[in-house]
């Protein structure tokens, strides 16, 4: 065994020791200076990163299929000592998907502590706040290296403290302590009920590792109750970490209250709670589907469900929004729904004809689609941060004109925005492309609700982008760029998603096929090209680029032809308002951000005034909502074959 | 400014009411109702003038619209004409040298755009058959200016 | 019988505890809504760890095995659980008080009505 072998083997250990170790030295070497905590934080997070790199390349060398297992105290820390039958130390297993979320952790909290330097200057308290983002750091990295159920918890309550007590950072804003007190006891009752859930697996079957729970599970002749109440708890706990409607309503309070790179590692740690929800289907529940296979397709329709309310209903919502950091995080609730929608689709016709035929390009497109999300939400949350940086308020009707001095914001939020609304040629739509196709023929109405909501996010970003970014130049908002490394950390992962964009088909074959060989156990495809085929049709980056630039070059000839000096210079370049001067006392008049789509929510007011009620803020109610799809869920997997 | 062979074509008409009696503006829209129908020639009334070839201005100019007339003006992209409707905008009809009145049409326009086309249409109210040869002068004249201007 | 009594009084103190989260509007009744919970969570994970009969793994015998009839064994592994569990909940309840706290210092909110700021 070389030195290089040790060290694979003991990777998943020390990426997660890692950051717990900094964290907690960071308030020792605060005391000696900003600057070298500052790098500090940077090394805490830079070298779990680059072990999980190593790691992933390990893991995805050989297809992604074989689990790694790494056990707590064992001394060679690959076997497995079993007394009686049963396993005695808390493992560790990764495969392909787990090094999959690995490394979109990494990126997303790289650029996350690169941006958080700038950023947080201006505050006091900093070693707490880069003690907390370590500690955040390390439950990600726990939540999808753990092999063990229990872990799996304790590694969720350390996020959800560690993120709820990061959103009160501002605490000179009252409104933060609210954010922070919703979400913190929204995902304590969540907790607590995902541990009765475990409780409950363990009192019946005696095993905490997920390997051996899942052959226990598949060796009954028909699952049991307990597994069934069991699945439909787990499922909406960690739902509800995902930020999956019903159970959203807190997402939005916290993610619009946090700093802005705080936000960046919620997202990461929602996409952690919907690796979660898959492990918990795909693994635990996966192992023997001639037990498993009915519940876990109706899991998958259920799944499907909650992504059309999800995506539906976080893209309505996010339509009205005032607030820049709330409307983007509905927008990453209604993002999940495609997650959920397309891995659904893929539970649901698990082992079936089907699967081969669409439902593995619908896992492919969602698993993909996280990696996309976290990367694309991470960096619009950046450029949030930024124009908050700089005009110092979050309410988007007092913004404008910053698109003058902002340009590399501008720039950025434009990749991010397109991205996001599934624009080709970003690696929103590549994804997106598997997911429509696939989806389409599992149900038509499905896959068209899906374009209409992508088409909706486009509508609300260009609110957003022309409200922030465009318009006079305002007097109140000096000071130009946003500092450099907060540049730094928003280039990190511009850069990111501008590679993934071109090469889609290069990123599916190396780290969303074996993820989804994880999940599943089936082989996929390993042929390499730059052409992402999704089963119905092919996309192309490069292609695509080629023919714009072909068609930007014809554009280019056509306005070379045209007349000079037609268009209105001085005077005549502000906006037409029937004549009237476009500035009083100075203050430039604007459309508003409240009033672009008044016309459409207007029009819709039978949809939105009850939804808008829905959303009431009240905490009971959000209890409610949770409870409600909890019962819900453990009635269809409990009682369905008493009805059909 | 060039008028090119586009204005040839159907033109797009803003119309600017700069303080008129609405005598000429009904005559503008029965000009283009169906009895005079200058729709068959494609010219057709446009919301804005960010989308205008011809501004069509009535009435004498009072100091509350000279300000966003002019605005107005500067407001259409070129290559554009200006279309004097009635004996108001010419040399302000009945109410010359009135107190409210800041002057003929042509006079402040010449101070913002010295190279402004302008085409008079006199008449009180002016008839729509009057519109249309005006515009059929104005399109003689402007091929002579285009022939003297190649 | 007296073997199951643990697993009812846990389902009515979690019953007893999501009522109060549900229903309930001051924030401290909210608080001691979940923190019941947990206790209540807590119970079902020590009671899991007695038994009687097979499903064994390194047992810690709570009687005399020689000669005894039908003996409890007792699992070590959901004291484990517990215990972290507890600890789990002490930083939950305490970081949650001290936003209340927070709360009422900055806007003297008490309820959940009050607490309605982000819409």
């Amino acid at each position: 065994m070389s030195a290089y072998d040790t060290f694979i083997n003991n990777s998943p250990a020390l990426i997660v020791a890692i950051p717990l170790l900094f964290a907690f030295a960071t308030p020792l070497i605060s005391k000696l200076g900003g600057k070298l905590r500052n790098t500090w934080a940077l090394l805490g997070v830079l070298v779990p990163s680059l072990i999980m790199f190593v790691l992933a390349f390990e893991v995805l060398k050989e297809g992604g299929m074989d689990t790694r297992f790494y056990l707590f105290g064992a001394d060679s820390g690959n076997r497995f000592p079993l007394v009686g039958g049963h396993i005695l130390r808390i493992a560790f297993a990764v495969d392909g998907m787990a090094v999959f979320m690995g490394v979109l952790i990494s990126v997303v909290a790289l650029s996350s502590v690169i941006y958080s330097m700038a950023y947080v200057k201006r505050y006091t308290g900093l070693d707490k706040y880069f003690t907390l983002l370590l500690l955040v750091l390390a439950a990600n990295y726990g939540m999808v290296l753990t092999g063990d159920i229990f872990n799996l918890f304790v590694w969720f309550e350390i996020s959800s403290i560690s993120l709820s007590a990061l959103t009160a950072f501002k605490a000179n804003r009252g409104e933060s302590f609210e954010g922070a007190a919703k979400y913190l006891m929204y995902s304590t009752v969540a907790g607590l009920l995902l541990l009765v859930a475990i409780g409950l697996l363990y009192g019946q079957y005696g095993h905490l590792n997920i390997k051996f729970l899942s052959s226990a599970i598949g060796g009954n002749t028909s699952m049991m109750m307990v597994d069934k109440i069991a699945l439909g708890l787990m499922v909406t706990v960690f739902a509800l970490k995902a930020g999956s409607v019903p159970m959203h309503m807190a997402t939005p309070d916290a993610y619009g209250e946090a700093p802005a790179p705080i936000t960046a590692m919620f997202v990461t740690a929602s996409q952690a709670g919907l690796y979660a929800v898959f492990r918990t289907g795909f693994t635990l529940y996966g192992s023997n589907l001639t037990v498993t296979g009915e519940t876990l397709h109706i899991l998958g329709y259920i799944l499907v469900v909650l992504g059309i309310l999800s995506m539906f209903v976080g893209v309505t919502m996010a339509l009205v929004q005032k607030d820049i950091k709330r409307l983007m995080a509905y927008h990453a609730i209604s993002q999940t729904g495609y997650m959920l929608l397309g891995v659904g689709v893929g539970l649901a016709v698990l082992d079936t004809a089907q699967f081969a035929e669409y439902g593995r390009t619908a896992m492919t497109g969602g698993i993909f689609h996280i990696f996309n999300h976290a990367l694309y939400k991470g960096l619009l949350f950046l450029t949030a941060g930024a124009i908050i940086y700089r005009t110092g308020t979050k309410d988007l009707n007092k913004m404008g004109g910053l698109g003058r001095d902002m340009k590399l914001t501008a720039l950025f939020f434009i990749i991010g925005a397109l991205a996001i609304a599934g624009i080709p040629p970003m690696n929103g739509f590549a994804s997106k492309l598997l997911i429509y196709e696939s989806v389409f023929k599992f149900n038509p109405i499905v896959g068209a609700i899906a374009m209409l909501v992508s088409l909706l996010t486009l509508a609300s970003f260009v609110k957003v982008f022309y409200s922030v970014f465009m318009g006079p130049r305002r007097s109140e908002f000096k000071g130009g760029e946003v500092p450099a490394t907060m540049l730094i950390g928003m280039a990190i992962l511009g850069g990111v998603i501008l590679v993934f964009s071109i090469f889609p088909s290069l990123v599916v074959t190396s780290l969303v096929d074996p993820a989804v060989n994880a999940l599943t156990h089936i082989e996929g495809e390993t042929t390499r090209s730059l052409t992402l085929f999704t089963g119905s049709g092919s996309w192309n980056t490069l292609v695509f680029l080629g023919a714009i630039f072909v068609a930007g070059i014809i554009a280019l000839f056509l306005f070379m032809m045209g007349n000079k000096g037609t268009v209105p210079k001085g005077e005549g370049k502000k906006p037409y308002l029937f004549g009237n001067p476009t500035e009083i006392d100075g203050r430039p008049i604007v459309v508003p951000a409240s009033n672009v789509y008044w016309g459409f929510t207007t029009a819709l007011s039978k949809y939105y005034k009850p939804t808008e009620k829905a959303h009431s803020a009240l905490f009971n109610d959000y209890m409610f909502w949770f409870v409600a799809t909890a019962a819900l869920l453990i009635s269809i997997f409990a009682f369905l074959e008493v009805l059909t | 400014m060039k008028l090119n062979k586009a204005f040839d074509k159907s033109l797009w008409v803003f119309h600017v009411n700069a303080a008129s009696c609405n005598g000429c503006d009904i005559e503008i829209v029965a000009a283009l109702t169906p009895r005079y129908d200058v729709e068959r020639f494609g010219i057709k009334l446009v919301g804005t003038p960010r989308h205008a070839d011809v501004l069509l201005v009535t009435g004498p100019v009072n100091r509350q619209m000279a300000d966003r007339v002019r605005r107005i003006y500067e407001q259409t992209p070129g290559p554009k004409a200006v279309l004097i409707c009635g004996n108001c905008g010419a040399t302000s009809g009945v109410y010359y040298d009135s107190y409210c009145i800041e002057g003929p049409f042509d006079e402040f326009i010449k101070k913002v755009d010295p190279n402004a086309i302008i085409v008079y249409v006199p008449g009180c109210p002016v008839r729509p058959e009057a519109i249309i040869m005006g515009v059929v002068e104005a399109w003689k004249q402007l091929e002579i200016l285009r022939g003297e201007a190649k | 019988m007296l073997y199951e009594l643990p697993f009812f009084i846990v389902a009515i103190m979690v019953a007893i505890g999501l009522y109060i989260t549900l229903f309930k509007r001051n924030l401290i009744k909210v608080a001691l809504g979940i923190s019941l919970m947990e206790t209540g969570v807590n119970l079902f994970l020590i009671t899991l760890a007695y038994r009687h009969g097979d499903r064994l793994s390194a047992p810690v015998f709570t009687s005399q095995i020689l000669g005894g009839a039908d003996p409890t064994y007792s699992l070590p592994t959901p004291h484990a659980l517990t215990l972290t569990s507890i600890v789990i909940g002490v930083a939950t309840t305490a970081l949650l008080l001290s936003f209340v706290m927070q709360l009422y210092k900055k806007f003297g909110i008490t309820t959940t009505d009050e607490m309605r700021r982000l819409k």
